[in-house]
Parts: structure tokens; sequence; C-alpha cells
């Protein structure tokens, strides 16, 4: 191995130290899990589609402000995502319903109004992402109708009713013909199907997988007959590790499902304990191993990706809030997770959510509640605090800044959990290597000292020489700037060509960028 | 696969929907997943949260090889949901119905009839846990058939059976009493220290609330007293002796409960706290469920009876602070303790238990065995540790013989200061055994202060019951879990009715005679033959 530059740097990060040095191996072998390379054999994406966040249709606009709505942008400007799910609810459209007084629903009959609050929500927050380059997976949360009312009476045969693909299809064409909408690349067929939920409580109560896949399939054909053959069908949306398995397993081993989604993707709403000791990798990497044996195109024309993710433990369903939405800790793990995830094969991850102010709870009294998961709350209601924007927001904006649309994954050996179920750590390369970057996380209750070194043929050509962006996200050490927005805690006079020693502080990120994030 | 015939003429009185025709079972053979682990599909209305995917539960499934598919009952279709699922012969491996006293013929036993449930093993030693728990079950021998026990009785503090009084009681605005003292510095107190108040003292409470309420308030009507709707009128407890529809005369004779002497005494008393002292709410007629705690909490009602579990106790605190910010929280939720024209305190008689854990027919020993393996677990020192604090080594560590929580595992919501909400199956799981009322004291999730105030006021409680100062008001053992057909079948409409009518007679909508006469129909006659006549009376 050539020998590097030597370069030691002495400094003083609040709580920690950074050194760059000169290089030590990693040994052939056995894993070092102290001196970490970045390399060619170690690529686990090679196409990563980048960071983003769930941005859905608002459910009450009218309790979004100018104000707020433009804080809002300036939000999303920083946060710079490169994937969102936008989900709507058909209801909000459909008018004039007439089903004929008959029990055949082929015959039904309705019309659609365009010309409301919430459409022009929609549009607003699907034009913003054709400005940015921001590809969307749309959806409709589940089938028309009220509980207990069952209005258009689709809540027995769900997403299967052929009606569904109708409106499906409908809606889509105003968005992209009418309205110009180019961003659409996923089309999600209804929101975690596989949780059909208590009956009379659901409207998904009478959905199973073949039901789903029924709908999949009159939805793939309306597209294609609208010639929508561009937009893909998620394949899945499912929740839970057991119930996406099912969901996965009956995919993979159709063809004609094959043939009509185009990704395999579901929610994880991740118990802390099994970010806490890597167990989240080894999990994905379980699931999608199963996908592989049957279907051959996995990651390569049906990607995988997370278009929820989130932590369970601190949920309370009763508000449908998560009670550490506003700690450090939650940053922390969210990061944690996007590491494992990437490292395990996923192309993209989409963070539940954006907004509080976005969702609500409908509560039996007739007030509402807005659904605490987001960054901040766009709700002049709320309180300041709630507000303000959230550390996770800003571990979020790290990421999303860093792990862009065509970078590459570098996993090491040492994230394996046997090894050291405590730290982890990734390498990003830009395409052409134009930037990279490393994302190192320490779980554990002590700093640890680790070295990073990317092997040449990533960095030979390119990337800035001599400028490392240091950023640090811990309570103590995350630094804000004026503008409100994250920054980084350091800069150095070296290059990501040479290997870099540093300190990362207990229960932190820390991430070296040649750009800055 | 046997098939069983449920025969509509018996059985349709008793379960409200499905069709009741011939049914066949479905299949009882075990299955496995694909790792080799026995599929257990068990269903509880406390599961609401947990869908029985976490690390918890992941714990359990390894240790006993299992795995476990959870799935839970809306609480308000409860009865609807089991009765729907033993209609359609659909039952998961195991149930959780709310058996009581009045649904015992019609359902618990019924079931057995048929054959819908399995009993549990004739010798428990195997699981020394639950058998020293169903050994402290009351009345537990009035649930067994030919011998048989068929399901777990849920305990509601295996570490207090003897606990056999409900939590029906009274909250109060303490703050308002100590006021009206300010106010009226020349006369003497109504507030009584300890909250412990005469039937005379708290009668001289409700007045003096009742003259000061707008100023107290702030609004220019409002109530003293609102019970919450299914305890209507409370007052009664302070005079009648059985709590529903069967009390027992002088002779042991069994009778309509509410048309006996002390009942109708009690009727009276409740008659003038609604139409001439005016100390119910005069909207009390109309109440929805929760109706009385929307009051309360608004600052329009003073005194308020309902049910303080320890969660509904909390939850009326944690409504209370957000809604009335001003008042100091212990004196705004404070407990008042009422002795009757007796002397005495008086609370409704429950027994030690609620709802029942029952097991389908279908499933085999060793699939039944392999539950009880893992409740009688989850009840030893090392399973309510997994329940309550979780994993050792990543939750909690024990040092010097100490559980000690772990930051990682055990973190507060920064805004609240409060531990966030912890899914962890064991926890639920437990609950098809015990309610886990033994545990409140230590479960890092329970509110402290709620849980303290709470435990004073059951322990008050307890030492005036030794001391002779407490009357539990209990139907008689041997006429509650007594089955007839009659009994059976008419019961849950007679209380029913015996409630309207008591409603209609407080609010001067039925004369006296009306009300009595509700008790002399031939239903009532009927069924209290048919008791009397297997009391030998």
């Amino acid at each position: 191995m050539k020998q590097r530059t030597k370069n030691i740097v002495s400094l003083i990060l609040l709580s920690s130290s950074l050194i760059a040095m000169a290089g030590c191996n990693q040994s052939k072998g056995k894993v070092d899990k102290d001196h970490l390379v970045f390399d060619k054999e170690h690529i686990v994406l090679d196409n990563f589609e980048g960071l983003g966040v769930e941005w859905g249709t608002y459910e009450d606009p009218d309790k979004l402000s100018s104000d707020s709505w433009e804080r809002s942008l300036k939000i999303m400007d920083r946060l710079n995502p490169q994937v969102t799910r936008c989900m709507l609810n058909y209801d909000w459209f459909i008018t004039n319903f007439d089903d004929k007084y008959d029990n055949d629903t082929s015959n039904d009959t309705w019309e659609y109004n365009f010309s409301n609050k919430l459409m022009n929500n929609t549009i607003d927050v699907l034009r913003y992402c054709d400005d940015h380059d921001i590809d969307v997976a749309f959806g409709c949360w589940n089938v028309p109708g009220s509980l207990g009312k069952d209005e258009y009476n689709m809540f027995t045969k769900v997403t299967s009713d052929p009606r569904w693909a109708t409106m499906t299809a409908d809606i889509l064409e105003y968005l992209i013909k009418f309205q110009g909408i180019k961003c659409i690349k996923y089309f999600v067929n209804s929101n975690e199907p596989n949780y059909s939920g208590v009956e009379g409580k659901s409207k998904n109560y009478n959905n199973t997988f073949d039901v789903w896949a029924q709908g999949v399939k009159n939805v793939r054909k309306a597209l294609d007959d609208r010639g929508f053959n561009n937009i893909k069908i998620i394949g899945g949306d499912t929740t839970g590790f057991e119930g996406t398995i099912e969901y996965f397993n009956g995919i993979s081993t159709s063809n004609e499902l094959k043939e009509a989604v185009g990704d395999y993707g579901f929610h994880v709403y991740c118990p802390n304990m099994i970010i806490d000791t890597g167990d989240l990798a080894v999990r994905i990497r379980d699931i999608y191993g199963k996908v592989k044996k049957n279907d051959k195109d996995l990651g390569v024309t049906r990607i995988p990706h997370i278009w929820e993710a989130g932590l369970y433990d601190g949920k309370n369903a009763e508000t449908d809030s998560n009670a550490y939405i506003a700690n450090y800790s939650y940053g922390l793990r969210m990061a944690d997770y996007t590491l494992q995830c990437a490292v395990a094969g996923v192309n993209s991850i989409v963070y539940w959510d954006f907004d509080d102010g976005m969702h609500f709870m409908y509560n039996a009294d007739g007030t509402m509640t807005s659904k605490g998961w987001g960054m901040f709350s766009s709700l002049s209601t709320d309180s300041a605090m709630k507000q303000r924007l959230r550390p996770w927001y800003h571990s979020s904006v790290l990421l999303t800044n860093l792990m862009r649309k065509g970078c590459k994954i570098i996993d090491t050996d040492a994230n394996n959990p046997e090894v050291d179920n405590s730290f982890r750590s990734m390498g990003v390369v830009g395409p052409n290597a134009t930037y990279a970057g490393v994302v190192a996380v320490n779980r554990g209750m002590m700093p640890v000292t680790k070295t990073f070194r990317f092997s040449e043929e990533f960095l030979a050509n390119a990337i800035n020489p001599n400028r490392i962006y240091v950023y640090i996200y811990n309570e103590a050490d995350l630094k804000i700037g004026e503008d409100g927005f994250v920054k980084e805690n350091q800069i150095l006079e070296l290059s990501l060509k040479d290997e870099i020693e540093i300190s990362v502080p207990q229960n932190s990120m820390v991430i070296l960028s040649s750009k800055e994030l | 696969m046997k098939r069983k015939i449920i025969y509509g003429a018996l059985l349709t009185a008793l379960m409200s929907l499905g069709a009741l025709t011939g049914c066949g079972r479905k299949s009882g053979e075990d299955k496995y997943d694909k790792d080799g682990r026995l599929i257990l599909n068990l269903k509880n209305v406390y599961f609401d949260q947990w869908q029985g995917e976490d690390m918890y539960t992941d714990i359990i499934n390894e240790k006993f090889n299992v795995k476990i598919n959870a799935s839970n009952y809306a609480y308000e279709d409860w009865d609807t949901m089991v009765n729907t699922a033993i209609n359609g012969n659909n039952l998961t491996d195991t149930i959780q119905f709310n058996l009581k006293a009045y649904n015992f013929g019609s359902t618990y036993e019924s079931w057995v009839d048929f054959d819908m449930l399995k009993p549990l093993p004739n010798n428990m030693s195997k699981w020394p846990n639950l058998k020293k728990m169903l050994d402290n079950i009351s009345n537990v021998d009035s649930l067994k058939i030919n011998g048989k026990l068929y399901g777990i009785p849920i305990a509601n503090d295996i570490t207090n059976p003897q606990k056999d009084f409900s939590n029906f009681t009274y909250v109060y605005r303490r703050d308002w009493a100590k006021k009206i003292d300010e106010m009226y510095p020349d006369r003497e107190p109504v507030y009584r220290e300890g909250d412990v108040y005469t039937w005379e003292e708290f009668t001289r409470l409700c007045d003096a609330f009742n003259t000061n309420f707008k100023t107290l308030s702030g609004f220019s009507s409002g109530s003293v007293l609102v019970d919450e709707e299914w305890g209507f009128p409370s007052v009664t407890n302070f005079y009648k002796d059985a709590p529903h529809c069967y009390a027992k005369d002088s002779n042991g004779k069994a009778i309509a409960n509410f048309a006996g002497e002390k009942y109708l005494a009690g009727l009276e008393a409740a008659k003038e706290f609604v139409s001439g002292k005016k100390i119910y709410s005069q909207d009390q007629f109309n109440f929805a469920a929760n109706k009385a705690n929307q009051l309360y909490l608004g600052g329009q009602a003073a005194i308020l009876y309902d049910n303080y579990s320890l969660a509904n106790y909390i939850k009326l605190r944690k409504l209370f602070k957000a809604s009335q910010k001003l008042v100091d929280l212990d004196d705004g939720t404070a407990f008042l303790k009422i002795k009757g024209p007796d002397g005495k305190f008086a609370l409704e008689g429950t027994e030690n238990w609620f709802s029942m854990t029952m097991f389908n027919a279908d499933i085999s020993d060793a699939k039944q065995e392999k539950i009880l393996d893992i409740l009688d677990y989850l009840l030893t020192e090392e399973g309510t540790r997994l329940a309550i604090y979780g994993k050792e080594g990543y939750d909690y560590s024990i040092v010097d013989n100490k559980v000690v929580l772990n930051e990682m595992g055990w973190e507060k919501d920064s805004m609240t200061g409060q531990y966030a909400t912890k899914t962890n199956g064991a926890k639920y799981l437990r609950y098809m055994a015990t309610l886990g009322n033994d545990t409140k004291s230590y479960d890092p999730f329970t509110e402290q202060d709620a849980y303290n105030l709470l435990n004073a006021w059951q322990e008050e409680m307890k030492a005036a019951k030794a001391a002779g100062n407490l009357r539990v008001v209990k139907e008689p053992a041997d006429i509650s879990w007594m089955s007839t057909p009659s009994k059976n079948d008419k019961t849950e409409g007679l209380l029913n009715d015996a409630n309207t009518a008591v409603l209609k007679y407080c609010f001067d909508k039925i004369s006296f005679d009306a009300y009595k006469k509700e008790f002399e129909s031939n239903n009532w006659k009927k069924v209290l033959d048919e008791i009397n006549a297997k009391l030998g009376k």
C-alpha cells in the first residue's frame, strides 16, 4: 500500500478532536475495526437515488398561512431532498357520484372537481418537486368513502375495484396532461395495504395480498392505456418486516406482478434496539436476500426503497405522534438508520415526515390535533417549541445533501455488528468522484478514534483536494448558523485523498465531506 | 376435524350477531412457520397498540420457539367481536372475553356446552406461577364446569388478591371547598382535612357548592355532582346492599334489588339529590358516555363519580391539568371519601379479576401448554423484568441486585421529561394473565404522583374495611354466578330496564307506583322463582 501524505493537525472541536495522520493499512483476512478503508470491493450501491421526506398534500390548507408556506419552502430548500412521497385522498375531488341505485358498480358515474384548495396545494407541492428535480411517489391513502358509510361501496374489493384504477388514471391524467406535472415517477397503490386494522375501523380490513395484486394489475393497465408507461407502481408500500416479506414474496414469485411493479418498497418504523445494535442492516439484507432468490432484477429494474422511515419507540398511538421527535437522539438514530439501510442496499429512503402541519388526528369531540412526526411545525397555532426546527431536521440536511443521486455507497467489513455493534461508517462518493464524504456514527458511551481512507481509484482524478468540511451531530456540538440552518464545525485544509484519523464523540454522528453540505 | 352444530334456538338471544346454524370448525392442526416455530394466534383487547413485532416479542419467540401473531378487539365492540368469532367458528388460538356474572350462562357456559373452549389442564403444577395466581382468583370454583376451568381469569393484582372493592368513587374540587371556607371565615368550615366527610358533612358541602357555584366556577349554571352515565345514581351505594339485579331479603330469599327496602331508601335519597336539592346535574338524565368527565374537566361540576382505575385517574389528571391550568392538580382531582348515613364508607364490590383469556377448543394440547409456558414465564421475576424493563444489558442492568435503567433503552421525551411509549410485546402478553397492577409501583411508565394518590386512597379503604368501616356492596356470590335458563336469558335486559326506571323515577318521569311495577313483571317473577328454587327458598 502506498504511503500517504503525512498531515498532522490538532483541533479542538468542542468535545471532539480530529487529527489527520499517516495511514495504517487494513489488514487482510481479519477485520480491522479501527482503520477503515472504503474500496471498490465494498461498493454496495453504484447509483444511489437520494434521500427525501414525505411531503403530502396538506389536509387543511386553511391552516397554512402564506408566511408559513414560504418558511416551509425555505426549510425544504435547505433540506434539498431528491425524492418524496406525496399522498392524498380521492374523496377530495370526486363529485356527483351516481351509483344508479343498483348493485352494479360498472355503470357508476362520477365527476371531478379539481378547483379546490386541496388540489391547489397538491399542485404547489408537485410544481416545487418539478422545479427541484425531486422524484415523487404519488398515491392515495386508501379507497374513497368514509368509515361507517362506504358511499362508493368500495370497502369490499378495496383497490381491486376497477373504479379505483379508473380514478387513479383520471387524476394522474389531470396532473400530468392538464397541469404539466413531470415529477411523478411512482404510484402508491394504497398506503400500507398489509395493515388490515380492525373491522369497522379500517377501510383496509378486507384487503389481502391477492386483492392488492389485482389492484396493481388494474392500475398498471389503466396507466399504460393512458400512455403513462413510465410511472412505476410501488411493489408493496407495506409496513413491518413480516407483512413486507409476504408481499415481496408474492411479487417476486409472479412474473405478471414483477412486470407490473417498479420497485420493492416498504415502510420501516424501527424499534430503537434494532437500530442501536446494528441489526437493522442485517434485517434489511435478509429481506432483500429473500427477494433476490426469486427476482434477479432486484436492484436493476426493481429497486429497493423505503418510502416511510421513522422510529417506532416513542409512538403515541392516541395522538399519532412520536414523543422523541424533538430529542437529539431521534436524529442520531435516524442517521444510523439511514446508514444501515444504505449499506444494506436500499437505494433511497423517504423520512416520515416533513411538517407536523400536514396531517391531523380527528378527535371524537370534533377537534383536530396535528400529528407530531415532522421536522418542524408550520402551524402558527402550535407552540414556539414545536415550530422550531427539530434536531433531526439538521442531521437529515447533512445526509440529504451528501447522499445525492448517482453517488456510490461504500460499506466496510467493520460494520458487521458481530465485529462492532456500536460504531458504523460508510463512504459516499459523488458522481464522477466530484465529491466524497464519510458518515460515521458512534452509538457507544465513549469516544472512539478511527482512521478512514478511500482507495485511490475513487478519488484519483477529482474532488476538492484541500478542503474537508467537518460536521458533528450531537447535542453539545451541533452548529447552527445565523440563518438557522446547520453549518460545519470546522474546515480542514486537508484532502479526503489522505487518511484521516478522527475521534468520534460518544452518541454522535460525524460527517467529513469534501463539499459544503 | 369435528363438526359442531350450534342450535340457534338456544343461542340466538345470547349471541347477537351472525347466523347460528351449523358451522364447521376450522382445522385444529398446529401450524409452523418456515423456521419451524409454532405459530400462535393470540387476540386480546389490550393489544390495540401492538401487532406482535418488536424486539421483546422476538425474545419470547426465540425462547419458546414460537411465532406470535397478535390481533386485538376494539374495546367498544369487544363483546360483539368475540360473539361474531364464536358464531363464525373463526376463533384465534386464544380469545379474551369480558365475562361477567350476568353473561356467564349465556356465553361461557354455552360455549363450554358446545365444546367451543378448551379447558385448562387439570394439573397446573407445571405452571406454578399461574397456578398460584389461579388459586387466589375470587369465586374461581363458580367458573368451573364439571370441575374444569375454561380459561384464565385475568388477575387485577397478583400481589393483592384480597382487594374486593372497586375503584368506583368520587373526586372533587378540594380547592373549591377550601375557597368556600375562605369566603366565609366566620362559618363552620365545609372542608374536612383528609377529605373524609360524614354524610351530614357531605350534604352540607354539596349545599355550599350549590349556593356558591357561580362564584367558584365562573359559570352561571353548573352541577355539583355528576355521575358517569353507567353509575347513576351513585348515592344509592350508601344505602343498598347489592349493586345489580339481585339481593337477598332477611330470610335469604332472592329479591329484585331495585325494589328492596334498602335500595328504595337510596332511591329516595337520589331523588332528593336530583329534584329536591338539585345537587345532581339536571342534565344527568341525558348523559352520554364521558359527559360527566367533560363537565368536570370544563370546570362545570364539583364532584365526579367514575371508575378510577389507574389509567383512568392518570387520564383525568392529565386532562384536568390541560384544561384547568391555574388549579393545583392534586386539589382539583382529590379523592372524596364519604361515609354514608350508617357511618361507613361504601364501595361496590368486585371480583379480583377482570375478563378471561380463553382457549380455542381446536388447539392442540401442545399449543395450549406452550401458551401457558409463556404466561407462566411472564409471571416469574425474570419474565416480569422483561415485560417491565426490557432486555437486560440493553434496557437495564442489575447493579448490587437492583435494576438500573440504561440510558440507551430508556429515554425521556424532551418536552415532558416523561418516558415515552415503549412497545414491549412481553408486557402485552402478560396482560393475558394479569392486568399488571402488581408492577405499577415500579413500572417506569407509571405516573407516580397519580399512582401514589390512588394507592393511598386504596390503602385507606383497605384499612377502613379491616376496621369494619367500609361496606362492600356485593351481589350474593351464590346468585351472581348461578345459571338458570331465565336468568341467563333475561338478566341483562332486566338490568337495563331497571336502570331506565331508576333514571325516570329520579327525574320525575314516572310515578313510584309505575317504578314498583317494573319489578313485578312476569320476567322478574320467573327469574326470581328459578333462582329461589335453586337456592331452596
